[in-house]
């Protein structure tokens, strides 16, 4: 199923001035793509410290690659490789991943719908399937967020957590086929 | 599960429901089993592509805490500029050594002319 990616409003001009050295143009930058970038880094690593650490870092060696940044790709695609990337050097510099209750997330009241009329599908839903990805393990539920949420290709996958595109499968796979197992007593009696 | 249900499940998980056949949609529909684990799957991508519209705001310290962290002096140069200060690095290191190699000529000979 083909989805429209969410795209923040990024003026070109941004880019081009913080590809040249403007400090100011970069922070503009940030605080328009932020968000995005720490919900990626949310989903990945489950935890909001970490999160907000591989938000940091991911930003900070997107500023000194942005002489490299060709404009190829929009800027929030690109910032999402380098937190996809961040995000996993942190894991294996941690060797682990810590899987917070929902509870310690990002206080899901405080989430933001960015498309209205979706609003109740996703006020819905979100609380249940955020609740299932976290029981995932980080290997699998990285491939169903970025396939499933990001709308990633199974080649993209594999080069970013450096794992073959055989194995991007057979883990989407076995994500999805757990998903369905935790989420289908929710979908049996659905809170009211 | 019976037999029938068995590609059934395969062809959804190598290919999704484009991978169906006609055949294949007639007994989904009168399989209980099948029509139900068709129904998971809508389920569990519905819910996932919902995430996609939502954000968690990113905690307040983490855009000055960027800006402290590249500081100005990581400000990166472009690549024009990277290459002439590479360019001047090399002449630089090159009429060094020329002038180390006179300087050395210059010696040599004086020491000669003082042997001599």
């Amino acid at each position: 199923m083909e989805r429209e990616r969410v795209e923040q409003p990024q003026p070109h001009d941004l880019v081009e001035r913080a590809r040249a050295g403007d400090r100011d143009a970069f922070g503009e930058l940030v605080r328009i793509h932020q968000h995005e970038v720490y919900t990626l880094a949310v989903r990945l690593v489950h935890d909001r410290d970490l999160a907000s650490d591989v938000t940091q870092d991911a930003f900070i060696r997107a500023w000194r690659a942005m002489p490299q940044f060709r404009g190829d790709s929009k800027f929030s695609t690109w910032m999402h490789r380098i937190t996809v990337n961040t995000a996993w050097t942190h894991r294996t510099r941690r060797n682990r991943v810590r899987l917070d209750p929902l509870e310690s997330l990002p206080a899901d009241p405080e989430a933001r719908t960015l498309a209205p009329e979706r609003a109740g599908e996703s006020a819905l839903a979100a609380p249940s399937i955020e609740s299932a990805l976290a029981d995932l393990s980080a290997s699998v539920r990285a491939v169903v967020v970025l396939k499933d949420i990001y709308d990633w290709t199974h080649a993209e996958i594999a080069e970013h957590l450096d794992i073959s595109v055989t194995a991007a499968k057979v883990r989407l796979h076995r994500g999805r086929k757990e998903l369905r197992q935790r989420l289908r007593p929710w979908r049996e009696d659905p809170p009211s | 599960m019976r037999p029938r249900c068995v590609p059934i499940r395969a062809t959804l998980d190598a290919r999704g429901e484009a991978g169906l056949t006609e055949s294949m949609l007639t007994h989904i529909a009168g399989c209980a089993a099948c029509d139900r684990d068709l129904a998971d799957r809508r389920a569990v991508t519905t819910a996932l592509a919902s995430l996609s519209t939502t954000q968690y705001p990113a905690p307040a310290e983490i855009l000055p805490r960027v800006l402290d962290g590249i500081g100005p002096w990581a400000v990166p140069e472009p690549e024009s500029r990277r290459h002439l200060v590479a360019v001047a690095a090399a002449a630089a290191v090159a009429t060094a050594a020329t002038a180390a190699a006179a300087g050395t000529a210059v010696l040599v000979r004086m020491h000669r002319s003082r042997a001599a």
